[in-house]
């Protein structure tokens, strides 16, 4: 029987964008925390790393329950999905990117204001080039975590919906092996940008 | 006019309380560690807010608490180069003076860039990455970035600049030039001016020479590195003859005349390893103390003895060689090596 492949798309889609909306809005976030000092800002910390301690099981509902009233029509709901996904990963990307500006010397920012740059053009030529490893690490475990929550909360309503039981194993291995994939290239980033200088 | 009065509280137990105008050539700021001199370069580059005060760099307020100026530090014109390596890591030599020279148009960004290159002897390592280079080099691409952007004030905080490259650096550009430095041969060797920083307060400034001969205070004395610093009573003044009679534990010694102290005062009296004299046998010349050598520490181009009574003389090799073998010893104190603190 021939796999259909279209829960893997619409995953791998669904990752791919909630891990960029995370990852900008994420960077700006943490770039502000990291660098600005303002009344509140424990306050904005904590409410961004709030997901951390809500449960998938909710996002996953949430998206379930989306996708049922939606008539199976994956293709028209799934930006609900990416929005889940987008908010249950902005703590990884906040938590990371902070970290990353932070541990990055400050002395080269200074440096770069000191000869006459714009915040902006320390942002783009400084801060983000000395810490872009960290930052591109924490954005593929927050892709590999939205494709495989994604992809169970797929492929359960799919199965419902389809009657297609038990799932097919080259679907599923695809999706484990692109995230392993994604875990590895992190974890690779991390180590790099530990040892560079 | 370029001057700085600033105050800024660091923690409950250190803050910086400066006052003091910067002139043209270079002026040193030196103090040992936790003196508060990259605390006040930084104040002086914005990096650091004070909390009170005002900085006026050519007559432009760069800071002013109470009219709340705080401009930021891409606008002060501070060249700034820092004790750690601030060399842009992923950018080569060459690109890190580009990127300070962009206000220029693209030709003249290039021809102000190899310049400068060529005249910190970098051109041969303009495409090197700043982990290919050594530490000296990095030093002089550091200085050379900071140039290249033309700065109203160069700001070095002990980079480890010596006075061929501080030379250097004023052969290139007329800015002022406020240095930080523990080293005090290179306040004399290249500073104009210097200051005396301790515990975030300004002991003492004027010319290196000066600073040096004619420390303020005992404090000025105790940074200054002065070894011989005595408590004495002053048992007699003469203004006519210029001269004062001072008694110490544990001998006299005649000293100038001391205006505005009077006979019975306490007085801490300084007075130079370099500038007292040691003498042998008898008979004893006038203003010596008789001693004993307790301890002989041998320097790179002179040995410094300590005496009992806690008396320093530095003397050089062949001199200390010829009386190593002295008995008795008398060290002559010149009343005009006496500084009364």
């Amino acid at each position: 029987m021939p796999v259909d492949w279209f829960p893997l798309w619409l995953s791998l889609r669904v990752a791919f964008c909630a891990t960029v909306i995370s990852l900008v809005l994420g960077l700006w976030l943490a770039w502000v925390l990291a660098r600005r000092s303002f009344p509140g800002r424990e306050i904005i910390q904590a409410v961004a790393t709030f997901p951390y301690a809500l449960p998938p099981l909710i996002a996953g509902t949430y998206c379930i329950l989306t996708l049922a009233h939606s008539e199976y029509t994956f293709t028209r709901s799934w930006y609900i999905g990416v929005l889940a996904g987008a908010v249950g990963v902005f703590p990884l990307m906040v938590r990371g990117s902070r970290r990353a500006f932070q541990t990055r010397n400050l002395n080269y920012e200074n440096a770069a204001r000191s000869l006459g740059a714009s915040e902006w053009r320390v942002f783009w030529r400084i801060a983000l080039l000395l810490a872009y490893e960290p930052i591109l690490s924490a954005a593929a475990i927050a892709f590999a975590r939205v494709l495989t929550e994604f992809a169970a909360v797929v492929l359960i309503v799919y199965a419902f919906t389809t009657g297609i039981s038990p799932f097919p194993v080259a679907l599923v291995s695809v999706i484990v092996i692109i995230a392993l994939g994604a875990v590895y290239i992190s974890n690779r980033l991390e180590h790099e940008g530990r040892d560079r200088p | 006019m370029t001057h700085v009065r600033i105050v800024r509280r660091v923690s409950p137990r250190f803050s910086l309380d400066v006052d003091f105008p910067i002139g043209p050539g270079s002026t040193a700021v030196y103090g040992c560690h936790g003196a508060g001199k990259t605390v006040l370069l930084e104040s002086i580059a914005g990096f650091a807010h004070p909390d009170s005060g005002r900085i006026l760099l050519d007559d432009a307020i760069l800071f002013d608490a109470v009219s709340h100026v705080q401009i930021p530090p891409r606008r002060r014109l501070c060249g700034f180069v820092s004790q750690a390596d601030s060399l842009f890591p992923h950018m080569t030599a060459r690109q890190n003076l580009v990127f300070a020279a962009r206000r220029w148009p693209r030709l003249e960004r290039h021809r102000r860039v190899a310049e400068m290159l060529d005249r910190f002897q970098l051109s041969a390592a303009a495409s090197t990455r700043p982990r290919g280079l050594d530490a000296t080099a990095k030093l002089r691409c550091s200085i050379a970035r900071a140039l290249v952007a033309e700065p109203r004030l160069l700001l070095l905080d002990e980079c480890g600049a010596d006075e061929s490259l501080l030379r250097q650096i004023r052969e290139v550009s007329p800015a002022p030039i406020l240095f930080a430095t523990a080293d005090l041969d290179l306040c004399c060797e290249a500073a104009d001016q210097m200051l005396l920083l301790e515990a975030g307060r300004i002991l003492q400034r004027g010319a290196p020479r000066d600073v040096l001969d004619r420390p303020a205070s005992l404090e000025a004395a105790r940074l200054l590195g002065v070894p011989n610093l005595f408590q004495a009573t002053i048992a007699a003044l003469d203004p006519v003859r210029n001269s004062s009679r001072l008694e110490f534990d544990h001998f006299s010694l005649t000293g100038p005349y001391i205006p505005g102290h009077l006979k019975g005062d306490r007085v801490w009296v300084a007075a130079a390893a370099e500038s007292l004299r040691l003498h042998s046998g008898s008979p004893q010349p006038p203003n010596t103390a008789a001693v004993e050598l307790v301890r002989a520490s041998w320097r790179a181009h002179s040995v410094l003895l300590e005496f009992s009574c806690g008396i320093f003389v530095t003397v050089s090799h062949d001199e200390f060689a010829r009386r190593k073998d002295n008995k008795d010893w008398q060290v002559e104190f010149p009343p005009e090596a006496l500084r009364v603190l």
